[in-house]
């Protein structure tokens, strides 16, 4: 770690935990409570029953001796992740939430969405300055999710907006009150995999069919990034919203070059395919787009590593991210080291400082870049 | 020396074929919203959303013994998406027939087509068609149930015992017809959208081929990936080899890295050379992966020419294509050399 502890690293990927969902009960007005006493939550998005994990989605040693699930204790967490990798914001992205996308009931899949977001924004949020939170909202109901936008948009902490999905793709008009909502306030909108992807007939699917097993289909999950990213640039979302800006956590990202390189050859060969797109799609893709490095790649080489780093569409674009406390966690002592020299700062925290404000560093924080 | 391994050719007509079928099945196809659709199913492999587009030039056997063309015709691709199974059949087994009168030579070899709706039947074509000097490879179109699917087993045991390489080409009816593979996402409402993202099929497809233990069934098994590109390979395989390392217990009958799985049984059509092209963009292919690239022209729609080959890519790619594509079909078809 010496050689790179003197950084300020933001982790754009942390998912806090609560000990127990009933913990949210508390959150919700008393009729939704009710509600979800008699009905229990459904916490996860993926079909436990068609994609069971080989193992355990989570890492044991984040599992804290306090009780409860990884990643739901905020001390340990602090003292187990945060400190001892100089971590300055972790960027809170729940995912108790991830289990709405399989729900059909719309107007309790946003009060329980709300009533996350207040939890976490009272008890993780407000109780250190290192935690920084994505509010949480499903494309149940566009309209629902704007108010909430607005409703705990402007809190301290709040610096991005997590958007899960259903069968809707997010270049549709259907999100345009979300994302009025996000450029009103200067939120990215921060888009996670849900685990639904596809599981369900309202989810999202990888090309192709139904891959036998949880790691075929992991293999292939960054499709469902990539076809968002494109449907956002053919469907006009920027010429509509040109403040927007997405980051898209733990798509990877080795597979944008070739994708970019792609879609603006074929467009260049029949722009009236695209009849919304006004430039360049590598255009849009570097203004609205950032991408968070886990699970990084493990390419053949170093130099086929650091190609990527430097390649001047990503070089501005990446954001760190470890994932924790998910078993595929990329340890920030390790990958760290990994990023070559040259573009460690700006993957470590410059870029996200340019995606999310200065706000990414909270009011008490003293590990901010002086 | 130039072998293009893909190249399309297409029936003008669709009352063309009547002859290749039995006069019951003749009736059934005679009917004016069908035989006027030979130019709708030719135009889904444009990927195009003009609703009309000239008709493609007609195909010409080649009679050059310095050429060698791998013909796929993309009419027979599209029963991907067609309702009527047992029809395809009747389709693609007339198609195959009009093609071996009217587009084969020496150097004009047939990927025949066979119906992802019936294996037993798929089966049964290759290997009535592998004897005939014409026939090179075995085309077969998407359908949901991907190609790791122990249920396309028949269809890989012909290909290995006539030889044939199987060929995976987008028909352009995937996430567009139901019935055909989806595409990634949603429902995709643009063409630009839906080209972009076909080598997504690609990439599912070879983590099926792979992770499923079809070669492990079937070790000489060959596919060549028809009109994907090549560029999205090596970031695909760098997650597939770890979901492997992570996963493998989960998968015991694959007992190697899949890329080195990949770099043996796997080859790759070259168009779009522009996708590829430009230096600050082009994905670094390492070694083992040249040696699968062959050239395919896609004609004759936006086709590449083989003499764009190193202009775009840079000296030595045509060269090593040709000797590639001469690797493929060594042992099944007469190649110039």
């Amino acid at each position: 770690m010496s050689e790179t502890a003197w950084l300020p690293v933001i982790d754009c990927d942390v998912h806090p935990l609560v000990k127990d969902p009933d913990d949210i009960l508390g959150y919700l007005p008393a009729p939704w409570r009710r509600h979800f006493e008699v009905t229990g939550i459904r916490t996860y998005g993926r079909a436990r029953d068609s994609y069971n994990h080989p193992h355990r989605t989570y890492r044991l040693d984040a599992v804290p001796a306090s009780g409860g699930p990884a990643g739901s204790d905020r001390d340990y967490l602090i003292a187990s992740h945060l400190e001892p990798y100089g971590i300055a914001t972790a960027l809170l992205l729940p995912q108790e939430p991830y289990g709405v996308t399989a729900w059909g009931n719309v107007p309790a899949s946003v009060a329980f969405c709300n009533a996350v977001n207040s939890y976490f924004l009272e008890n993780w949020v407000g109780y250190d300055d290192r935690y920084a939170l994505a509010v949480t909202v499903s494309a149940h109901d566009p309209d629902e999710a704007a108010r909430e936008i607005r409703r705990q948009g402007q809190q301290p902490g709040v610096v991005g907006i997590q958007l899960l999905l259903l069968e809707q793709m997010m270049g549709s008009r259907w999100f345009d009150p979300i994302y009025e909502a996000a450029c009103e306030l200067s939120l990215p909108i921060v888009f996670h995999q849900s685990g639904s992807e596809g599981c369900h007939a309202s989810s999202q699917v990888v090309a192709g069919g139904i891959p036998r097993s949880y790691g075929e289909r992991h293999a292939v999950l960054s499709q469902v990034g990539a076809a968002n990213m494109v449907d956002m640039i053919v469907s006009g979302v920027f010429e509509r919203f040109p403040q927007l800006r997405v980051v898209m956590v733990e798509w990877g990202f080795s597979w944008v070059l070739s994708l970019l390189a792609r879609m603006d050859y074929l467009w260049e060969q029949d722009p009236l395919s695209a009849p919304l797109v006004r430039k360049l799609p590598s255009d849009y893709a570097r203004t609205h787009f950032t991408f968070t490095t886990q699970p990084l790649d493990e390419p053949g080489t170093l130099a086929e590593l650091r190609a990527l780093f430097g390649h001047p569409d990503l070089a501005h674009a990446l954001l760190f991210s470890s994932d924790y406390p998910h078993y595929d966690t990329d340890d920030p002592g390790f990958v760290i080291k990994r990023i070559p020299a040259a573009c460690r700062a700006k993957v470590c925290y410059q870029n996200a400082v340019g995606t999310f404000g200065m706000r990414i560093f909270r009011p008490g924080d003293t590990r901010r870049p002086r | 020396m130039i072998i293009d391994c893909d190249v399309h050719a297409e029936v003008r007509e669709h009352a063309d074929l009547l002859p290749y079928m039995s006069l019951a099945w003749r009736k059934h196809f005679e009917r004016d919203e069908w035989l006027r659709a030979a130019n709708l199913v030719s135009s889904h492999v444009r990927m195009s959303d003009a609703f009309g587009h000239a008709q493609a030039p007609a195909y010409l056997p080649v009679t050059d013994p310095g050429r060698t063309d791998l013909v796929l015709p993309p009419q027979g691709l599209a029963v991907n998406g067609w309702a009527d199974h047992p029809a395809a059949t009747v389709y693609l087994q007339a198609l195959n027939s009009f093609a071996d009168e009217h587009w084969a030579s020496p150097s004009s070899r047939l990927a025949i087509g066979v119906s992802p709706h019936d294996r037993a039947w798929s089966a049964a074509e290759i290997r009535r068609r592998a004897g005939s000097p014409a026939t090179g490879a075995v085309a077969m179109a998407l359908v949901p149930e991907m190609l790791g699917s122990s249920g396309w087993d028949p269809v890989y045991d012909a290909c290995v015992e006539t030889g044939l390489p199987l060929v995976i080409h987008y028909s352009g009816v995937e996430g567009l017809y139901l019935g055909a593979a989806p595409l990634s996402g949603g429902v995709h409402r643009s063409a630009l959208a839906r080209l972009t993202l076909m080598p997504h099929l690609a990439e599912s497809n070879v983590a099926s081929l792979v992770l499923g233990g079809a070669f492990a069934r079937f070790p000489g098994l060959r596919v060549l990936l028809a009109g994907f590109g090549f560029s999205w390979l090596p970031p695909m395989l760098w997650r597939l080899d770890r979901e492997w390392r992570t996963f493998r217990a989960d998968v015991p009958w694959v007992t190697a890295p899949p890329s080195e799985q990949v770099a043996q049984s796997f080859w790759f059509t070259s168009h779009p050379l522009g996708e590829a092209a430009g230096r600050e963009r082009a994905a670094v292919l390492p070694p083992g992966l040249r040696s699968r690239i062959v050239f395919g022209s896609h004609f004759p729609y936006g086709a590449d020419s083989a003499g764009q080959i190193d202009d775009r890519l840079g000296p030595g790619w045509a060269e090593q294509m040709m000797s590639n594509g001469a690797e493929l079909f060594s042992g099944t078809a007469r190649v110039a050399r």
